[in-house]
């Protein structure tokens, strides 16, 4: 079985380079029918790796423990559910994921350009399958999912506990489509350069595609937090570990690009930095995944003696001199067809807020990688704590909250004062009066970021709802429609607009909560024997008593903790911790109450057997508006990219359809 | 031709505003990674990021211990050289991984002999299991198993 596995793969890698010299070949005068034949490689590459990934879950589902990947991270008592998302706990299965992932992603590109920019495909598909040429290859000759091992062990060893979570479940196959999907734009881009269609057509035409992958990219990235969260029981969501910036930086990028093409649709500007933004895009989702397979981060003589980082870095300098040179080769018909008019207008607050969200993925990247930096120069790892990236990152965050609030509110070419005193004055109030508790509780601890964060998301609230004001009115008395029948207008007929409202809603919430988390949480550990009442941060916790059971994987201890403010008992709290036998590794269970100002989260470090339970406590205020705004982010993204129907009924014609030629 | 100059004055002036951050904020920040056989000799009050396995013989009640005022003391053995070791006193938040054989990392100075890690900043790497025995063949940990132990403030 494993054979036939392997051989899928190598199926998957002959299709793959079959499509990308026919796709090719069918630039060539009079060779157009080899792009069908292409698209079917494109198919072939979809079927044969799909067979690939069946085999593999075949595999993990039927214990075959000869293979390596199911030896190391499944075992017979794992449920079915964990021993299919046990594949991406491993690296070839991880990989293999992200190929399966790009197999699918090509075949929907295919679908939904058979009669659309025919003149770009070919090199759409030829990059698109170009990648999967590398990644079915380093499948195949690097690292084999279905690598055997000899002796054949009797049982697995088991998925690790903090990976058995319906977090761990959806988050990684999530970013990897975030990643994967960004290698549409990237394509899109690569053909316009190559067939010198410069013009908007290629952003158009994977709009959704980037918003799509930009959603899913937020999304995987908030649901990893959420498990760093209720897994890891430390109190905390974020670290700044290399694993999470290299998640952040492709989004951070991805997040500019998506912005900084709306200016080049609008006023043709821009459009050498929108080509260096979507390469940068799809290199930094290479760059995560090699940052996170390659071993480069323990140490550069790790990466020397693995095969596969060499390989990546291989593959993304190929990508990065590949693209630039072929950017530089066509610059001169990459002009801005306009010049910026005003510092003050959309178009400059976009450029803004690019240079910050760039600069903060630089901030990030030279974070990141300084430690392999200083060992490779000076040959002694100099890392770089928290506190660096939460310093650059502060600031940054702050200033991108005003520019969200400011952005939407002024017009393109050039904003007029007098409309800025219109349209500001709300906000301008709102901010005023949100300087008053922001400043009470920011000198309790001193936190002028947080006061910061409140007062201008607070502003930046405010014009997000004067935006919906505006709208609305305007429907309302003009149109005649109901208030709320106007408001669903507001989405129907302008979702990307209103939609991408949202998504700043969202926004906001999470940098407000962020802000607020890190300047005021509190942290207190507890010593408390049965019956004994303890207190942190005004909260009383008593300890009702500690439950042991044992049971043929695991041994598990838990206290029941009663919360109380004031004498007023609100909840009882649950905390524990597993010991799972077959691993010998703990895994603790945290409790939180949750309540729109804060959360209480308690952990249990230990319980005695004379009933003396230890446990840390920490008081994280509004914690809860981080996984809103991340809904929120979601729901403004699903809203953005919704057909809507006016649209649908219009063929958009495309210069590429213009030469008449169907395919098929 | 007037606009593109200013337009490239402000960008300038941006990235040295930004070069400056990461200056200032990097500055404060640094810590150098080192083993137990990298240690040995130091005592001068340099911020460490200690790197290293835990050696036989850690409490069971690892993170117990690490919240009282007498703290969690364990020893870290070098990677490489396992006679090489380096005794360490830890109080805070004991990752779930944390047990003998692990490879930790951990931050603080040496004092008198002893590694005096600060408060919250031990972490585990890669409890995976399997992939100890392929790291000889040249294959990687998955960097997402990476526990995190880290505080957050």
């Amino acid at each position: 079985m494993t054979l036939a596995g392997r051989a899928a793969l190598l199926l998957a890698f002959a299709a793959a380079l079959y499509a990308v010299g026919a796709a090719l070949y069918s630039r060539r005068k009079g060779k157009r029918e080899y792009l069908a034949s292409a698209e079917r490689g494109v198919w072939a590459v979809f079927a044969a790796t799909t067979t690939a990934i069946v085999v593999m879950w075949a595999l993990l589902l039927g214990n075959r423990f000869d293979v390596a990947d199911v030896a190391g991270y499944s075992n017979t008592t794992l449920g079915w559910n964990y021993k299919i998302t046990a594949l991406w706990g491993s690296q070839a299965g991880s990989l293999l994921l992200w190929m399966w992932i790009l197999s699918i992603v090509a075949v929907l590109v295919v679908v939904t350009n058979r009669r659309r920019n025919r003149q770009l495909m070919p090199v759409v598909v030829a990059v698109l399958m170009g990648t999967a040429v590398f990644f079915t290859s380093v499948l195949s000759f690097v690292t084999s999912p279905f690598a055997t091992v000899s002796p054949v062990l009797e049982d697995g060893r088991g998925l690790n506990p903090l990976l058995q979570n319906a977090y761990m479940q959806s988050h990684p196959p999530l970013l990897y489509i975030g990643y994967v999907g960004l290698s549409v734009p990237f394509a899109f881009a690569i053909a316009a350069l190559v067939t010198r269609r410069l013009d908007s057509t290629w952003i158009t035409s994977v709009r959704r595609w980037i918003i799509l992958s930009w959603m899913f990219l937020t999304v995987g990235i908030v649901l990893g937090s959420r498990w760093a969260y209720e897994e890891l029981g430390w109190g905390g969501y974020w670290a700044w570990d290399p694993v999470e910036n290299a998640a952040l930086m492709p989004w951070l990028v991805a997040t500019a690009f998506l912005h900084s093409v709306m200016v080049q649709e609008r006023r043709g500007m821009l459009r050498i930095w929108n080509m260096v933004l979507v390469i940068m895009t799809f290199t930094l989702a290479l760059f995560g995944t090699f940052l996170t397979r390659s071993g480069i981060l323990s140490s550069v003589h790790a990466f020397g003696e693995s095969t596969l980082g060499p390989y990546f870095l291989g593959f993304i300098i190929v990508i990065l001199v590949g693209s630039f040179a072929l950017l530089f080769s066509r610059m001169s018909l990459l002009r801005s067809e306009n010049s910026l008019e005003s510092y003050i207008s959309r178009e400059a607050v976009f450029l803004y807020n690019n240079l910050l969200l760039v600069g903060l993925a630089f901030a990030v990247f030279w974070g990141t990688m300084f430690p392999v930096l200083t060992e490779a120069v000076q040959g002694e790892r100099i890392t770089v704590g928290q506190g660096f990236f939460n310093q650059v990152a502060a600031p940054i965050g702050i200033a991108l909250l005003f520019l969200t609030g400011v952005g939407p509110m002024i017009s393109w070419r050039k904003a007029s004062p007098r409309e800025l005193r219109r349209r500001f004055a709300g906000p301008l109030v709102v901010a005023t009066i949100a300087i008053i508790p922001a400043v009470y509780f920011a000198q309790e601890g001193g936190a002028w970021w947080a006061a910061a964060a409140i007062v201008l998301g607070a502003f930046t609230l405010a014009c997000i709802v004067s935006e919906f004001w505006r709208g609305m009115k305007v429907r309302h008395q003009l149109g005649g429609v109901s208030w709320p029948g106007a408001l669903g207008q507001l989405f129907t007929r302008n979702r990307r607009r209103y939609g991408g409202y949202v998504v700043h809603v969202g926004v906001v919430s999470i940098i407000v909560a962020i802000a607020c988390q890190g300047a005021f949480s509190t942290q207190g550990d507890l010593a408390l024997r049965t019956g004994q009442t303890g207190e942190v941060a005004g909260y009383q916790f008593t300890n009702d008593g500690g439950t042991r059971s044992k049971d043929d994987h695991k041994m598990s201890v838990g206290v029941a903790l009663g919360v109380s403010e004031g004498g007023n008992r609100f909840a009882t709290l649950n905390p524990g911790v597993d010991v799972f036998t077959a691993q010998q590794q703990r895994s603790s269970e945290v409790a939180v109450d949750t309540s729109p100002f804060r959360d209480v989260y308690v952990v249990l470090v230990g319980l005695t057997p004379d009933g003396l339970a230890r446990i840390s406590v920490f008081i994280n205020p509004m914690m809860m508006w981080i996984w809103v705004g991340g809904l929120l982010m979601l729901v403004g993204s699903l809203i953005a990219v919704w057909p809507s129907r006016r649209t649908q009924g219009v063929a958009v014609p495309s210069p590429a359809g213009a030469d008449g030629r169907v395919p098929e | 031709m007037k606009s593109r100059s200013r337009f490239a004055i402000a960008l300038t002036l941006a990235a040295v505003l930004g070069g400056w951050l990461i200056w200032t904020s990097i500055g404060g920040s640094l810590e150098t990674y080192t083993s137990p056989s990298g240690l040995v000799t130091t005592s001068d009050g340099t911020t460490y990021r200690l790197n290293g396995t835990v050696a036989p013989g850690s409490p069971e009640d690892a993170a117990e211990r690490a919240q009282t005022a007498e703290g969690l003391r364990f020893v870290v053995r070098d990677k490489e050289d396992a006679s090489v070791t380096v005794p360490v006193v830890y109080r805070g938040n004991v990752p779930d991984a944390f047990k003998d054989g692990r490879e930790i990392v951990v931050t603080g100075r040496m004092e008198n002999g002893v590694f005096q890690a600060d408060r919250g900043t031990l972490i585990t790497l890669c409890p995976s299991k399997f992939m100890e025995e392929q790291a000889k063949q040249g294959k990687e940990m998955p960097a997402d198993h990476s526990a995190k132990g880290t505080a957050g403030t």
